[in-house]
């Protein structure tokens, strides 16, 4: 159909492109200038390659992108794992059903970051004990002294738990959604032909729902890839650098040390890999196919 | 028979399970009207003399954080509206008409939904700053618009698509012009869409850190930020924290439980209808 379509289209498209093009081009332009906003106002001048050669020689750079595939890659198969198992569980069929299909939106429309803040609580130890610190040891399970949050070594595992506990309902509603899509004559068929329901979740219902499952796992990758909020809340990507991710770093070094430079150089090395990482899903996920 | 089994276990593993995943609810709004040498104590207490005194410090006397709760309303609402504005348009150009690149249109605002937001946090602070705006609601609307544009565009072309175009044809047979089409058919037949669309717009303002925690300052503090206040070097004002945490989980629960048929749909961006 033919129409006023650019008209009704440029209006976002222009307002979202100035958006999105003015923070890219000050971080390219930047990235080659030597700036500390805490000793100057102004640009100290043209550095080349400075503050990526700065990034690169800099070891919390690696440590971070470990932490955030880390974080992003074991909560998100957690979670699909999880979520399955209640999917499956939530599409039977009886009484009273409703209710827990609706209980699990909850965790859903809790803010990252009040998520945060209450898993620090139930983590809390020191003057007093948290109820998960408190459960944990009382079944023989010791937590660190500085507890879970405050130790190098568990934090990470906290956030994790956080992040899963916000993100699996996520998983199990829309899986769920997928084998509710599964047509029904479809189900009765294989029935008649005597399958066992192994056999029809593994060869109907789960080729069925491939296709959201896709779709599903990069959005929940990405918005564990750019999880902050979470962090904000409980660590501060603390102790020492432990759960700092790619995105807390650059927070960091942006508006906490104010190295505009560097950190506009870090925001292209995160723009780089995230591409990176995106290209490689989709060809993996839709070889041949048109998304 | 062994259905009925099946259905005994399934039901008590649903038990468990969804008492695992709400506990972390109640157990902050119980600390939100718990008395404070209550809070921490081993084993845990259960059972107390419920307390309303920490809402009332917080939001009626003194009141320091119902700013905040203004704040946090303002913000998320001003950034549903102004995404709204723009998006309404685009959404129905793209559900109804083909052109050139189409694909890759839409696939760009997708990808803006799945970008790091802390990318655009310095620019945005540096630029807001600049122009004098740091710490008023403007530059934190405008920032909105990054994943609240892209977010609605996506929702409200999933509703549009489901709704027949003949009316439209038969209105442009009549000589109906484009603007009369967008307003007096498409918005009230897609009124229930525009309301799920908005909705989840408002919850995605509602729920993000990020943009607020650089762009405002005192009183345009949304709630959310505005509770880390009550972390001082002496230690945590535990009670304080979860009234300003139970209340800023309200609006967006209540919304996602009356949309529970568009939930989906909504946090897929409408990829997955549901």
């Amino acid at each position: 159909m033919k129409g006023p379509y650019k008209l009704l289209i440029f209006p976002s498209f222009i307002f979202l492109f100035v958006l999105i093009v003015y923070p890219l081009a000050f971080s390219l332009y930047y990235s080659f200038q030597y700036w500390n906003l805490a000793t100057s106002r102004e640009p100290l001048g043209f550095i080349g390659l400075g503050n990526y050669l700065t990034i690169f020689s800099d070891p919390r750079v690696g440590k971070a992108i470990i932490t955030t595939f880390i974080l992003a890659l074991f909560a998100v198969l957690i979670e699909l794992g999880l979520g399955l198992g209640i999917a499956i569980l939530l599409d039977r069929d009886f009484k009273g059903i409703g209710v827990f299909r609706a209980l699990f939106i909850v965790p859903i429309s809790v803010a990252p970051v009040v998520a945060g803040l209450i898993f620090r609580f139930m983590f809390y130890q020191g003057i007093g004990t948290g109820i998960i610190t408190y459960f944990l040891n009382s079944i023989g399970i010791s937590t660190p002294e500085t507890g879970v949050l405050g130790d190098a070594q568990t934090a990470i595992i906290g956030i994790a738990i956080t992040m899963i506990w916000r993100w699996t309902p996520f998983f199990a509603l829309t899986l769920l959604a997928g084998l509710q899509s599964v047509p029904v004559e479809l189900i009765d068929s294989a029935k008649v032909d005597g399958v066992s329901s192994f056999q029809l979740f593994r060869f109907i219902k789960l080729p069925y729902i491939k296709k959201i499952l896709s779709i599903v796992f990069i959005i929940c990758f990405m918005m564990h890839f750019n999880a902050y909020d979470e962090i904000y809340a409980e660590t501060r990507g603390g102790p020492g650098d432990a759960t700092t991710t790619l995105s807390y770093l650059l927070y960091w070094e942006g508006l906490v040390y104010y190295n505009i430079g560097v950190s506009a150089a870090m925001t292209w090395l995160i723009a780089i890999i995230l591409l990176v990482v995106i290209n490689i899903y989709f060809k993996l996920m839709f070889r041949g196919e048109r998304v | 028979m062994k259905k009925k089994l099946i259905d005994t276990i399934s039901l008590i593993l649903l038990i468990f399970v969804t008492f695992i995943f709400l506990f972390p609810i109640y157990w902050v709004f119980q600390l939100s009207v718990k008395p404070p040498q209550l809070n921490l104590v081993e084993p845990p207490a259960f059972i107390f003399q419920p307390t309303l005194d920490h809402y009332i410090y917080t939001f009626i006397r003194p009141g320091n954080n119902l700013v905040n709760l203004f704040a946090s309303i303002i913000e998320a609402s001003l950034g549903t509206l102004v995404a709204f504005l723009f998006a309404f348009p685009a959404s129905y150009g793209f559900s109804r008409f083909d052109f050139k690149h189409k694909d890759s249109l839409l696939f760009w605002f997708l990808s803006l939904l799945l970008t790091p937001p802390i990318v655009f946090t310095i620019p945005y602070f540096i630029l807001m700053r600049t122009l004098n705006l740091s710490g008023t609601y403007f530059g934190i609307v405008i920032a909105y618009q990054t994943f609240a544009i892209p977010l609605s565009i996506w929702l409200l072309k999933s509703f549009i698509d489901s709704i027949p175009y003949e009316i439209e044809e038969a209105a442009l047979m009549d000589g109906a012009g484009w603007r009369t089409i967008l307003l007096k058919i498409v918005l009230p037949v897609c009124a229930p869409g525009i309301v799920v669309s908005m909705a989840f717009t408002f919850v995605f303002c509602w729920n993000n850190l990020i943009f607020p925690l650089i762009l405002s300052e005192g009183p345009t503090r949304p709630l959310s930020l505005a509770t880390f206040e009550y972390f001082t070097v002496t230690g945590a004002t535990w009670n304080y924290i979860a009234t300003c945490s139970f209340i800023n989980i309200l609006p967006p629960l209540i919304l996602f439980l009356l949309l529970r048929r568009y939930i989906v749909r909504g946090l897929t961006f409408g990829a997955v209808k549901g």
